[in-house]
């Protein structure tokens, strides 16, 4: 038995941000139930990879172990349908541009009137309530504004995007949390509520050593690249013969095993470099000692030098190498999967490793509409009802 | 009421991502009891940013907790601990692969203890597979993950996020897994261990790369501030600094342009098609755009497109983020007297529950603060606890 088994989501989510929360339910078994507008479908479906069938690869990667019903929102047949999963649902969540779902008629005041115990659980860019809430938002526009882009990069350069959407699936799993710790709640009060989760806070939210510094020492926030100059020396990431590699030190214990490492023993002592202090005053003079030990070394001959001395060390992975890794296969993250959609692929394994009720990986994604018949058929609709729904264009 | 209130956990997580994990707990209404190495205490107490000889950071991220400082290592110590296994819930830790063993505590014993255990375990690689072993900091975990990887531009150097996104993202994994984990307890009565690793962590992030990769056979470049195919979705220079802009459909292509002033682009027949914009965005089309952004200031194009409901947003320090309306309005940072600090301001919590929320209702502990509670909270005498501070094997 899966944890969630039995906990019917009724899943209005769009694009990653909603789909990667709803996807955190199903792997543990929730019934999560995705609802798309008829005739188009969630939007992530037109997005890269596409098969040469025009499936998408990005919607498969968010939305497995769910079903879908395609429904039209625009017309009352529709909302009365969507009512009436919610009226049996535990758990109901939406990432639309604040308000949206009030205009449908799905508001959480609404839908408490059907379901009172309802848990309602609203992803956003900025949140339900505060000045900027009515903006639309995507994820670079997030980083943008909280304050990690600028966070991000080097002293020279411009400030970098993170290149993952961390503004929608850490978001997501934000959400995650509080609908799970709401449903808790719910088994032992036996009451629902709303839950209002924000791209920004979700960003803003990470940054607390901007924060604090700010707070105790007036200090504002310098892009500081791979490394952390006036921090510690070294830690960073160089270029080495067949890609980049990364080792560094916590603090001033492991200096010596360090020198050695490089082969250089005498630096250890050495006026210029024999304190952390002293390394992040000459970094510059020192990076060069680094670049040229790590230009004259392979990621491998690294990883066995650096390891054997016991220096935290790793080289740079990109998707091949991190596709490959025997030690993410051993560990359940690389899972493959027949999709729905787009036939065999990967799928990224979920991290929460649950020893006696783990992730489950039952099907991929949902064609659009692949489940309209069965799910209606569950809430004993007859089969005539149905066809009139088609005929009528409702589903 | 908060949600988790009446869960007790018992927390070896020490530094930050485990501690992260248990916060949000707190957060929520859990009694978090963080065990702190005596006459130490977690080393995140003596790391930057300090005041008076207290750690802001370690005050940030062990809020509401409270503290008992034990030494371990000795047999009364480890009596100690036992006996408070079996008073909590949950038992946390973040520590080196097979810490815990060589203290000799280990699942099965804390199960013997307390057969309704749930013991959530956080680390940089897990406790199975071949890389177990393996040490990685911050720096090391992005590297490794694919992070990096995915962060800086085509043709440049790999990007290390400029915040600690390792912690964040393994301490809420955590903190859902042991929400999880309370579900299925209520539910059978049973407990479990919950293994988490960092890399699996930040992997689970890398979005659609992975399918892309299997489907396609590669994996794309780095891709800057952009987005492939989407000429104005990218991040533009302003007469003050930077700005983001959102523009993904042909109709916001063509409001963007008006509200600019740029209609020489708008109505050049190079630029007639989002695939054309695409091909010559980085040989002339960006340059171009940014002509006509970096005549502005970033308020100023903020408010253009914000009237004409098109997503941008300017790139914000963190400082200039923390004084935003919107922070204020969301109460995402809290002014807090941190025993140790002083007054003193941390993040607010990002999940908003409407009937259970969570607030930051005490600062962080002071290493042993609670430990007389906690120990005649388990029987022991106040003559006892004194005897055993005298012989080193706890401290308040």
């Amino acid at each position: 038995m899966a944890v969630l088994d039995g906990v019917t989501v009724i899943d209005f989510t769009q694009a990653y941000s909603g789909p990667f929360s709803t996807m955190q339910l199903a792997d543990f078994g929730a019934n999560v139930i995705k609802i798309e507008r008829r005739g188009y479908g969630d939007q992530s479906r037109e997005w890269e990879p596409l098969t040469e069938s025009g499936e998408s690869g990005y919607f498969a990667a968010g939305n497995r172990n769910k079903r879908g019903i395609a429904l039209d929102l625009s017309k009352e047949e529709g909302v009365e349908l969507a009512k009436a999963l919610i009226q049996n649902a535990d758990i109901v969540v939406e990432n639309f541009k604040v308000g949206t779902m009030e205009k449908l008629g799905l508001g959480y005041e609404e839908v408490k009137k059907i379901n009172p115990n309802i848990i309602y659980a609203s992803l956003s860019g900025y949140g339900q309530y505060g000045p900027l809430s009515h903006l639309a938002a995507y994820d670079n526009i997030i980083q943008s504004m909280c304050g990690i882009q600028y966070a991000t990069g080097f002293p020279d350069g411009i400030p970098t995007k993170v290149g993952p959407s961390i503004g929608d699936n850490l978001t997501g799993l934000n959400l995650a949390f509080g609908m799970i710790v709401a449903y808790y709640n719910r088994l032992k009060t036996g009451e629902g509520q709303r839950i209002d989760v924000a791209m920004f806070d979700a960003l803003f939210g990470i940054l607390e050593p901007a924060i604090i510094c700010k707070s105790m020492y007036n200090i504002d926030t310098v892009r500081v690249g791979n490394e952390e100059p006036g921090a510690l020396v070294p830690y960073g990431v160089y270029p080495c013969k067949d890609g980049y590699f990364s080792a560094g030190l916590a603090s001033d214990a492991g200096w010596d095993r360090f020198c050695v490492a490089m082969g250089m023993p005498e630096l250890e002592n050495d006026p210029k470099y024999a304190t952390n202090a002293l390394r992040c005053q000459n970094l510059n003079e020192f990076r060069e000692i680094l670049l040229e030990f790590f230009g004259a070394h392979t990621k491998e001959e690294l990883a066995e030098i650096f390891t054997a001395n016991n220096i935290p060390n790793a080289p740079l992975r990109n998707m091949e190498d991190l596709v490959n890794l025997p030690h993410l296969q051993e560990r359940d993250m690389l899972i493959p999967i027949n999709d729905n959609c787009v036939g065999e692929y990967i799928a990224i394994g979920n991290p929460m490793h649950l020893s006696d009720t783990p992730p489950e990986y039952k099907y991929g994604s949902p064609r659009i509409g692949q489940h309209t018949d069965e799910v209606l058929a569950e809430m004993g609709i007859s089969k005539e009802a149905i066809a009139e729904l088609y005929a009528n264009e409702v589903i | 009421m908060k949600p988790l209130e009446g869960i007790k956990v018992l927390d070896f997580t020490q530094v930050h991502a485990g501690s992260l994990g248990t916060m949000l707990l707190a957060d929520f209404g859990a009694e978090v009891i963080k065990v702190e190495r005596i006459g130490v205490g977690d080393i995140s107490r003596y790391w930057e940013p300090m005041k008076d000889g207290a750690s802001g950071y370690f005050a940030s991220i062990n809020r509401n907790k409270k503290s008992i400082s034990i030494n371990a290592a000795s047999p009364e110590g480890k009596e100690i601990i036992e006996k408070l296994v079996k008073e909590v819930d949950v038992v946390t830790e973040n520590f080196k692969l097979g810490s815990m063993e060589r203290m000799g505590f280990t699942y099965e014993k804390f199960q013997e203890i307390n057969p309704g255990i749930i013991y959530a375990r956080l680390n940089g690689y897990g406790q199975k597979g071949s890389l177990k072993q393996a040490m990685g900091l911050e720096i090391q975990m992005q590297a490794g993950s694919g992070m990096m990887e995915r962060t800086g531009f085509a043709g440049g150097p790999p990007v290390k996020v400029g915040a600690a996104i390792s912690d964040h993202t393994s301490g809420t994994y955590m903190a859902t897994a042991i929400a999880l984990a309370l579900v299925e307890r209520e539910k059978t009565g049973k407990g479990q261990v919950i293994d988490i690793s960092i890399l699996d962590s930040l992997f689970s992030l890398m979005e659609a790369n992975v399918a892309q990769y299997s489907l396609k056979g590669v994996a794309s470049e780095r891709t800057g501030n952009g987005y492939p195919g989407a000429a104005g979705y990218d991040t533009y220079q302003a007469k003050d600094g930077y700005i983001a802009i959102g523009i993904s459909t042909g109709r916001q292509w063509k409001t963007f342009c008006t509200v600019m002033g740029m209609e020489d682009i708008l109505n050049n027949p190079d630029y007639k098609t989002a695939a054309s914009r695409w091909d010559l965005y980085e040989t002339s089309l960006l340059a171009e755009i940014e002509s006509y952004t970096m005549q502005f200031t970033r308020d100023e194009i903020q408010e253009k497109l914000w009237s004409v409901g098109l997503p941008c947003g300017a790139v914000a320090t963190p400082e200039e983020a923390m004084e935003s309306e919107q922070v204020k309005a969301r109460e995402m940072v809290v002014d807090i007297d941190d025993l140790g600090v002083g007054p003193m301001k941390i993040q607010g919590v990002i999940v908003k529950m409407e009937k259970t929320p969570g607030s930051v209702d005490a600062s962080a502990p002071l290493r042993g603060q609670d430990t007389i509670h906690y120990l005649e909270s388990i029987g022991y005498s106040k003559e006892k606890i004194e005897a055993l501070q005298a012989n080193n094997i706890v401290e308040f």
